[in-house]
C-alpha cells in the first residue's frame, strides 16, 4: 500500500475514539484494538462515487486491510500528506 | 419472486456463470469484488445497488474488498465452493449506521451502479455504535454453484 497520508490527532486519539468521545461514549477495549490509531499511514485509495468523500485504505493493528470513508473537512484537518520520494535526478 | 438464500448468486452473476460455462465473452473479463452491507433483504432479480439499502458513507462506512484478503476456492468438488480467506472489517464508524442484516458482493467500490453478484444473509444482524468497527470472520461468506 503506497501511503499518501498519515492520520494525526492533536491529542493522540484514535479515529473511532475521537468520534465516540464526541458522542459521550467510551470506546470498549476490543474496539480500541480495531481503531485507526494516531500516526496510522493510509492511502487515499478511492473517492466515493455518490458522496465524493475520500476513501482511505489502511491496515489495523492486526494487519488486516481496512477501507474507511472520511468526512472531507476531517480529512483536511487530520490527515497529513506524506512527502513522496522525488525521482532520481529531479 | 424467487426467495433469497444466503450465498445465492444474483441474476447478474447467474448470467455471467452461464456465459463462462459456454465460453462466451465476459464483459468485463475480471473485476475486483467488494462486500457491501445492507439493512434490508434484496430480491434475487435486483440488478444493481440502486435497488438496495446500504449503510451510508456519511458514517465512515466503505465497501471492503474481498480480494485483499483473498479467496479460498473455488473448490474442486461438486458443488464447488468459494469463500473469503481473510477477516473482513468495517469502520470505525463516526456515527451509528443502523442494523445490517445482509451482505452483497458487488463489482464496484462505491456507487449505486455496481452490479449485484452474490447475496449473503448474516448469521446475526449487527448494530455498531459510534466508534465501533464491525468484523466478519474468515470463511464467513461462502457461495456454492
Amino acid at each position: 500500500m503506497p501511503a499518501t497520508h498519515r492520520y494525526s490527532h492533536p491529542e493522540g486519539k484514535g479515529f473511532g475514539q475521537h468520534h465516540a468521545e464526541a458522542s459521550q461514549r467510551e470506546l470498549p477495549a476490543e474496539m480500541r484494538d480495531l481503531d485507526m490509531a494516531d500516526g496510522t499511514e493510509v492511502e487515499h485509495a478511492d473517492t466515493d462515487e455518490d458522496s465524493g468523500r475520500p476513501i482511505v485504505a489502511w491496515a489495523d493493528a492486526s494487519g488486516n486491510p481496512r477501507r474507511t470513508s472520511i468526512d472531507p473537512e476531517f480529512f483536511r484537518e487530520h490527515f497529513e500528506p506524506m512527502a513522496q520520494d522525488a525521482p532520481e535526478g529531479a | 419472486m424467487t426467495a433469497m438464500t444466503s450465498g445465492a448468486l444474483m441474476e447478474y452473476a447467474e448470467k455471467r456463470a452461464l456465459q463462462a460455462a459456454f465460453g462466451l465473452t465476459l464483459s468485463p473479463a475480471t473485476f475486483t469484488s467488494y462486500l457491501a452491507l445492507l439493512t434490508a433483504a434484496p430480491t434475487q432479480t435486483d440488478g444493481t445497488m440502486a435497488l438496495e439499502t446500504e449503510f451510508n458513507t456519511s458514517t465512515a462506512y466503505a465497501r471492503v474488498s474481498f480480494a485483499t484478503g483473498g479467496f479460498t476456492g473455488p473448490s474442486s468438488a461438486s458443488p464447488s465452493v468459494i469463500s473469503n480467506t481473510g477477516v473482513i472489517t468495517y469502520g470505525p464508524f463516526t456515527s451509528a449506521p443502523g442494523t445490517c442484516t445482509w451482505g452483497m458482493a458487488v463489482d464496484a467500490s462505491s456507487g449505486t451502479s455496481a452490479n449485484n453478484c452474490v447475496a449473503y444473509l448474516l448469521a446475526n444482524s449487527r448494530t455498531p455504535l459510534t466508534g465501533d468497527s464491525l468484523t466478519a470472520a474468515a470463511a464467513g461468506f461462502s457461495a456454492t454453484i
